[in-house]
């Protein structure tokens, strides 16, 4: 070997093509610290054992095919033990494979801490990903029980609200719906509305027809009223109608249509007749004061012989809205 | 997507005795280059990249399908069902031997032979097994992969190019591969040196050739002889070849080697 090859600042191998080595400079040599030889050996006896691995299944075959290998990363390994990490360029030439090696120490720590800051990030961005998809997840389970809890809510609301005879809305709900119609300032008119001598639909026919008699007044109610109207079982064979937009003189058409549906109505039992008392809220009025208005006008109506509509329309007291 | 884009298949030949060739890891259908030319005549050579390698489609990668040698298993299985070819010649190098004994133990319909060179049931040493590697070798292995996976992408890199005129055209092609995902090849390191197929030995009904080289680096002596021992229906030769590519070092040997047994042994004895 060439004095200048066999000195030069970086390692020098000459291998057979199926790995035998052949030739090693003089700096290789001193690398590996040893006196021998080497030659006849296999290149892979240079190597760690991972390095093994990787050279046969990469350097070998790459050169069989391509002819050269550049920058090939690997790991020496001296008869003492100690490693050597090196960058390899590899050429076949004249049926032989020569091999330059570097060390790169220095390189390698700098590498090896890139490569830890590299696996570092994907781990936190690996982690990330993965909380993400846990915060999704509980975001997601969340929305479910919230749908559930609003469901159930809606339930016991219905139920907290509604005569489980008649299905109509009770005295509780109709007070909230005056109370918000209050609020917002409209003006609306209620009817109450009693039903006539139904002492003695029970006394006669039995609470089972008394309370068909009941559902079948509810029925009507419901019928002759818009949907904005609300209808509510006030108590016993009370009822109270909530007309958001009716005006006084509104009331008195309402009034009359369903007193006349009701007297016109075959019952189950036969023929019943309801008294109503009508007003309108006026201003500043609390509901009490309202509800004693419409009260007092369906006892007039009671006193002046059922089957009859008034309406308190005194304006002595307060003017209307 | 069609199954022959997807791996890459490639038929030559004019022979009717259909035999498929299986690169094993790190590597692609390039590595049968010596060897094919003898077949020809003969046969119909079946070549094929696993998804993941080569030129097959990367889109088709999935880290679950792939994330043992069954998934591996099934594109051979899909490649011969899509041909329509059963009784096989099955060549396969290092782990696709035991690919190949997966195809033969799920559809032995499909494989007339598993002639496997240089094959390990397994790399790790376990107890008095010595399978050659310690855990940490292949740990270690796995890193060098991450460091030097541009490299490996470029050997990846179509064989036709190594001499071409047109420097800018290899220069792009060597970029594409580049591309691959580390991580492919990184799985398929893991699912081959962290292979384990001592206890599915038995389960093999295929005649089976088993090509061994002195002095392979990558499989021991004693997991060759393991392998020789247990597998039922399975002959063993070792070759003059050393290392762990007699295919690309000793071409001739390994033609002969095939050749004699499927011709002289498997259609003699048939």
């Amino acid at each position: 070997m060439e004095e200048q090859l066999n000195h030069a600042p970086a390692g020098y191998l000459l291998l057979s093509v199926s790995g035998t080595i052949l030739e090693m400079n003089e700096t290789l040599r001193t690398w590996l610290t040893t006196e021998e030889t080497w030659e006849d050996d296999s290149f892979y006896s240079l190597l760690t054992r991972a390095s093994q691995l990787y050279a046969e299944t990469y350097f070998l075959p790459t050169l069989a095919i391509h002819e050269t290998v550049e920058e090939l990363y690997v790991v020496l390994c001296t008869k003492s033990g100690s490693r050597i990490p090196v960058l390899i360029n590899a050429h076949r030439r004249k049926n032989n494979i020569e091999c330059i090696f570097v060390q790169m120490k220095m390189r390698d720590y700098y590498e090896n801490e890139l490569l830890s800051q590299k696996h570092n990030t994907e781990r936190i961005a690996e982690e990330m990903r993965k909380a993400y998809e846990d915060l999704q997840q509980v975001m997601e389970d969340y929305e479910v029980k919230r749908k559930e809890l609003l469901q159930i809510n809606q339930q016991l609301e219905d139920k907290a609200t509604t005569d489980p005879l008649t299905l109509l809305k009770n005295r509780r709900f109709g007070e909230e719906k005056m109370l918000e119609e209050m609020q917002k300032g409209t003006r609306f008119s209620i009817l109450l509305v009693d039903t006539d001598h139904f002492k003695q639909i029970n006394d006669t026919h039995g609470h089972q027809a008394g309370d068909l008699a009941l559902k079948q007044l509810a029925r009507i109610f419901m019928t002759t009223t818009s949907e904005h109207d609300v209808v509510i079982r006030f108590g016993g064979e009370e009822f109270l109608l909530i007309f958001p937009t009716a005006t006084e003189d509104m009331l008195h058409n309402i009034a009359e249509r369903i007193r006349k549906q009701v007297a016109a109505y075959q019952f189950h039992h036969g023929r019943l007749t309801v008294s109503l008392g009508g007003t309108s809220r006026r201003a500043e009025e609390s509901m009490h004061e309202l509800l004693e208005r419409a009260d007092r006008a369906l006892y007039q109506a009671k006193k002046g012989g059922r089957n009859q509509f008034i309406i308190d329309d005194n304006k002595k007291n307060r003017p209307l809205l | 997507m069609k199954i022959r884009k997807r791996n890459n298949v490639q038929i030559y030949g004019n022979g009717t005795t259909p035999i498929i060739f299986a690169h094993g890891f790190g590597c692609d259908q390039q590595v049968w280059e010596y060897i094919i030319p003898d077949f020809f005549e003969a046969y119909q050579v079946i070549l094929f990249d696993y998804v993941g390698s080569g030129r097959s489609s990367l889109e088709a990668y999935s880290s679950e399908r792939y994330n043992s040698i069954d998934g591996y298993a099934e594109d051979i299985i899909e490649i011969l069902d899509e041909l329509n070819i059963n009784e096989a010649i099955f060549v396969g190098h290092s782990v696709s031997g035991m690919i190949g004994l997966k195809v033969a133990i799920e559809r032995p319909d499909l494989l007339r032979t598993n002639i496997m060179i240089g094959s390990s049931p397994h790399y790790l040493n376990d107890g008095d097994y010595q399978g050659g590697f310690e855990n940490e070798d292949i740990r270690e292995l796995l890193a060098m992969i991450d460091r030097n996976y541009q490299e490996w992408a470029k050997y990846m890199a179509p064989i036709s190019m190594k001499n071409t005129d047109q420097p800018k055209l290899t220069e792009e092609l060597e970029e594409m591969f580049a591309d691959q995902n580390p991580e492919v090849i990184r799985q398929f390191a893991e699912v081959t040196f962290f292979l384990d197929m001592r206890d599915e030995l038995k389960r093999n009904t295929v005649p089976s050739l088993l090509l061994q080289t002195k002095d392979d680096t990558i499989v021991s002596k004693e997991a060759g002889t393991y392998l020789s021992k247990h597998l039922p229906h399975s002959e063993h030769i070792e070759m003059e070849a050393e290392g762990h590519n007699p295919h690309i070092s000793n071409p001739d040997e390994v033609t002969h080697q095939i050749k004699e047994y499927v011709e002289q042994k498997l259609w003699k004895s048939s």
